[in-house]
């Protein structure tokens, strides 16, 4: 049943992607490749909702000046949805990170290490989003609790804190125009280190379209990499739940997987996992919005994630367990998730979900 | 893989079937003796294919999402329950159509019932269109058919769900969706094993049934 996915060299049928940074960044990084479901009613689903979003952001240099990552320094990884600026990351990375956010000069704590960001449910208010007509049904507009200031949307973020980012919208935070302004949400990654090598994976069409985003940083040892942020679909609707055996989210993390196999291989015809080295580590993060820790969906990433912490047991959505931090060595064996480092942050910092961190090191 | 337009196609079918055909055999069987015929027994067929099989979905779905093989796992469970169905329905129309005249009745409401409800969630629910008040309609059928069973059957597994969620700790609170559903899956089917059974004692064969699920 795995769903067959393709590169697609020319982007995906919407707004093209375009940088906020500078040409120079936009050099270093290089173009976003882009996969996605080769399936026709899959790409005519995206298309559509992909039109009623604004631009890829990709700022992948850090503003804030940092020493370098050292060989035996560590790497902090967060995965959390932040509820639509809802979650206050400057807080969080103040008391979880020892990060205090400054747009060049930041002042790291003595224990703070780098970090990257896996985010789901970031947000970015703009007038370049396009206005579409009512006709299309939009998703409500969520409206988190509102801190005094307002809600910093994912670019302000990334500038509030010096940080690189990549974010890439996959559908609209619903269809108002305020003062002027639309809102659109997806994926991001924030991070101290350099991003490159970007990619983007829209995952078959569920429910609503969701793009998986990722990169590749210096990890511990100057080991390449990979970061992916990924979030599925909660629910397709009651007909595909019921013919298709209610293998939506199953059906997402084949096709995220498939994509970063061809990412890998450069194209070339994809074996299951398992029978095929990984030439990059990689950590793929996110809300799996599962309904238990058991889900055929999660347990397919793990069969491709052998070295995945195991699930502690905490649920971080309600009752839900839904958030989880997969990892893989790949062909490199130096870097390793270190044991016993994977948590969930235990308060919420105005998001509905607990974040969950893990750290990465270079193997003894 | 089950397409829409099949999907449609196959419920305005049945639904035909449910409200058209079957009563009108029911009358007629009524008016004289309990006894069955080829057109209810083939009524009986389609009637319990379609419930059993639906049914056979609904308590697969969340049991089955935690296994690899998720897809083959819920076909299984369908053609199981379809089958059970489809030979339970037979031999309910055979021996007595004022039996299956009555689970047709029931069925009809069940299904304007679901697509009572399934219109709501259209309402409210961003992605839902008229493909899923059918649906809902199809799973209102498959519970309306038998609901006695359903009914039991749903109640002792949200029972023995609320057992483990309290006696097992790893036991979650979702967990006891999985529990309900899949007895009120198990409860339709056995309430249409029970049916035939029950047809076949009626119809004059010298088999008793030692208990009844009619309420």
């Amino acid at each position: 049943m795995s769903p067959a996915m393709k590169l697609e060299p020319q982007g995906p049928a919407c707004p093209p992607a375009h940088s906020t940074g500078s040409d120079q960044a936009i050099g270093a990084a290089g173009r976003i490749a882009w996969y996605g479901p080769i399936g026709a009613g899959d790409g005519r689903a995206n298309a559509r909702w992909c039109a009623t979003v604004g631009p890829v952001l990709l700022d992948p240099l850090p503003a804030a000046r940092l020493p370098a990552l050292a060989r035996d320094d560590s790497l902090a990884v967060v995965s959390w949805n932040i509820l639509i600026g809802g979650g206050d990351l400057a807080r969080f990375l103040r008391d979880e990170l020892g990060y205090d956010c400054h747009p060049t000069s930041p002042e790291p704590s003595e224990y703070a290490s780098h970090f990257v960001l896996l985010i789901q449910e970031a947000y970015r208010r703009s007038e370049v989003i396009p206005d579409v007509p009512e006709s299309f049904r939009f998703p409500p507009r969520i409206v988190p609790p509102s801190p005094p200031e307002g809600w910093p949307d994912i670019r302000e973020i990334a500038h509030r804190c010096g940080l690189a980012l990549f974010y890439v919208p996959s559908q609209r935070n619903g269809p108002e125009t305020l003062e002027g302004q639309r809102e659109d949400k997806g994926n991001a990654i924030l991070s101290t280190l350099p991003l490159r090598d970007p990619i983007a994976v829209e995952l078959p069409f569920e429910a609503g379209r969701k793009v998986a985003v990722g990169a590749t940083v210096d990890g511990p040892g100057r080991t390449d990499l990979r970061v992916v942020s990924v979030h599925l679909d909660v629910a397709s609707t009651l007909t595909r739940t019921l013919t298709t055996a209610n293998t939506a989210r199953l059906r997402q993390s084949l096709g995220l997987l498939e994509s970063l196999a061809l990412a890998e291989t450069s194209g070339a015809p994809v074996r299951p996992c398992g029978e095929v080295p990984h030439p990059i580590a990689t950590v793929a993060a996110g809300d799996f919005n599962s309904w238990s820790a058991g889900e055929s969906a999660l347990d397919q990433m793990r069969i491709c994630f052998p070295e995945s912490p195991p699930w502690d047991g905490k649920p971080t959505y309600g009752p839900f367990p839904t958030d989880f931090i997969f990892f893989r060595r790949g062909g490199d064996e130096r870097i390793e998730h270190l044991e016993g480092s994977e948590r969930r942050v235990e308060e919420r910092y105005g998001s509905d979900h607990h974040a969950r961190i893990a750290w990465l090191g270079l193997r003894e | 893989m089950m397409h829409a337009r099949p999907a449609v196609r196959g419920s305005i079918v049945l639904l035909s079937l449910l409200l058209f055909g079957l009563p009108s055999q029911a009358d007629d069987a009524q008016a004289q003796e309990p006894s069955g015929s080829t057109g209810a027994a083939i009524g009986g067929a389609a009637l319990g294919l379609a419930s059993g099989g639906m049914l056979g979905v609904m308590g697969s779905l969340l049991p089955c999402t935690e296994t690899l093989e998720q897809l083959t796992c819920v076909r299984a469970s369908a053609i199981s329950g379809g089958l059970i169905g489809l030979g339970s329905g037979t031999l309910v129309g055979a021996w007595d159509s004022s039996r299956l005249a009555s689970a047709a009745k029931g069925a009809a409401i069940g299904f304007g019932a679901g697509a009572a409800v399934g219109f709501v969630l259209k309402e409210v629910v961003r992605q839902y269109g008229w493909l899923d008040v059918v649906s809902a309609g199809a799973i209102g059928l498959s519970i309306g058919a038998q609901p006695e069973g359903a009914a039991l059957g749903l109640g002792a597994g949200l029972f023995v769900g609320s057992v483990l969620w309290l006696a097992v700790p790893s036991w979650e609170l979702p967990d006891l969706a999985v529990t309900g559903l899949l007895g009120l899956a198990v409860g339709g089917v056995a309430a249409w094993v029970v049916e035939a059974a029950e047809a076949n004692s009626s119809g004059g064969s010298g088999v008793t049934i030692p208990f009844s699920l009619r309420l």
